[in-house]
């Protein structure tokens, strides 16, 4: 163990943290709007619907993030002639894409249950309210029901987030020089995993601290209601009922 | 019962229906109510009153009969043996025009009072913003819980969100009130702030059709009771008459029945 190796380490790890923060927010992203997707599939009044939802979730969980990673970029390879005359082999061919759409299609699984928990957590009296007063559709989602689940799932969605930050490293295995895959190359060339293994740990750690410090700053931000009353007067009266 | 200067009854219901499953709860339900009416619903538990009053903000879907409000009647399909909304954009627009003040309040918890009162004018009614602020704020000042505008409903008294409640059914303009048994969920020393704010209502000949317990509440401010019995009138008349002289047996015992209670 020698510490200005770690160093050493650390700082050419640091050049594969955009490529990690890169994969990160695009799976996520795509990840959260297909988790919405999956929990309102689910909540459908349709058989058919619920439980193509659930059979895709079943399926995703089921299974390791590896295994999907590997059929997606090895499996579908061998489809290269079905994918080419679909236009789609240029998607399929980069790991790059495959890595992302592993991710995001994994972290949807996993989020639809985090959304649809929300969903359902969502008071049905505030819901009734916002009918009485002529909501319906789209509106009643995006006025009341959303913005109440949302602060319901943030917390639990915030875990989602960090979650995605340490699967990235499994893309490595396809290629990918983010920072796993930087640290596996260093190791191959000098031979010392300890050192470099720390180096790359501790880059996770700083992202994943950064990381949660905002989630709570954004849970913060859009619960003033969950916390107690601004002025010691208001509190004292709400107290008594 | 208020002298109708335009024949046509704010709320009108026709032969209303309501089963759920096999419990039917509404069999049967006539009833004009005129502008200026301030209707008290008395009945035991279970009679059918609040269901009743859902109904005619569409909460409740009815089984059978016929919704009017303010002469536009609701449309509504068959489905199976039940009914079902036909236009939900036609009941949208109603629904604004009946506002409802729950027993449980039921503001909306991610928002602040103010913003409760201008949700349903700036995103249901399409008003301008400012304007819907201006009258918030006189609303507000009104039920007396001006100073909490910017608070958020946990943050209130049961008293302060039920004032806060009917200010925000306010916003909206609709022709009649609906009240759900408005103080059934209030400390006993909080009843009182809320039916002064009913009272006032019903001073500024305000259409109003209360389900209440409170029966004295209900002597002095109604103009008009309604008692329901397992699902059907069992009296209909000027509060007046019906408290001093009812011809019913079931009310007379009922209100003799709630008195000592």
């Amino acid at each position: 163990m020698e510490l200005s190796f770690i160093r050493d380490s650390f700082v050419q790890l640091l050049a594969g943290a955009p490529l990690t923060l890169e994969l990160t927010a695009i799976a996520f992203a795509i990840g959260v709007v297909l988790a919405m997707l999956l929990a309102l599939m689910r909540l459908s009044r349709f058989a058919v619907i619920r439980g193509a939802a659930d059979a895709y979730v079943f399926v995703i969980r089921g299974t390791p993030l590896l295994v999907q990673i590997f059929l997606i970029y090895y499996g579908l390879g061998q489809f290269r002639a079905t994918l080419q005359s679909l236009g789609l082999w240029y998607f399929f061919r980069e790991a790059y894409w495959c890595g992302i759409l592993a991710l995001s299609l994994n972290s949807a699984a996993y989020g639809s249950e985090v959304v649809r928990g929300a969903l359902a957590s969502v008071s049905l009296r505030e819901i009734e309210a916002a009918k009485s007063c002529g909501m319906s559709g789209m509106l009643l989602y995006r006025r009341i029901i959303l913005p109440l689940a949302l602060r319901q799932a943030l917390p639990a969605y915030g875990n989602e987030l960090i979650l995605m930050v340490k699967a990235t490293s499994l893309v490595s295995i396809i290629t990918m020089m983010e920072i796993t895959g930087i640290a596996a190359r260093l190791i191959a060339d000098t031979y010392r995993p300890v050192e470099v293994f720390i180096a790359a740990g501790a880059i996770y750690l700083l992202i994943n601290f950064v990381l949660t410090r905002l989630v709570a700053l954004l849970d913060w931000w859009l619960t003033p209601h969950l916390r107690a009353a601004a002025s010691p007067s208001a509190r004292l009266e709400s107290s008594n009922g | 019962m208020a002298e109708p200067e335009n024949p046509t009854p704010v709320v009108s219901l026709r032969g209303l229906r309501k089963s759920f499953g096999a419990l039917d709860v509404l069999k049967g339900i006539s009833l004009d109510a005129w502008k200026g009416d301030v209707i008290a619903i008395l009945g035991s538990s279970g009679s059918g009153k609040s269901t009743m009053l859902r109904c005619i903000n569409l909460l409740e879907t009815p089984s059978a009969g016929e919704i009017s409000i303010g002469g536009e009647t609701v449309k509504l399909k068959k489905h199976g043996h039940e009914l079902a909304i036909a236009d939900q954009r036609q009941v949208d627009a109603l629904r604004t025009k009946t506002a409802m003040v729950f027993q449980s309040f039921n503001l909306w918890s991610h928002m602040t009072i103010l913003e409760n009162l201008i949700e349903a004018p700036v995103h249901v009614q399409h008003r301008p913003k400012p304007e819907a602020v201006a009258e918030a704020m006189a609303l507000l000042e009104k039920v007396g819980i001006a100073d909490k505008c910017d608070a958020y409903p946990s943050h209130l008294s049961g008293g302060q969100q039920q004032r806060a409640a009917i200010a925000r059914a306010l916003a909206m303009h609709p022709q009649v009130m609906l009240f759900d048994e408005p103080t059934s969920a209030l400390d006993p020393e909080r009843v009182g702030e809320v039916l002064k704010v009913i009272r006032t209502l019903a001073g500024e000949g305000r259409t109003m059709l209360v389900v209440t317990h409170e029966i004295g509440f209900a002597r002095e401010v109604a103009n008009r009771v309604v008692f329901l019995h397992q699902g059907v009138i069992e009296e209909d008349g000027p509060a007046e008459t019906v408290f001093n002289h009812s011809k019913s047996e079931r009310f007379r015992s009922f209100i003799a029945n709630t008195r000592n209670s």
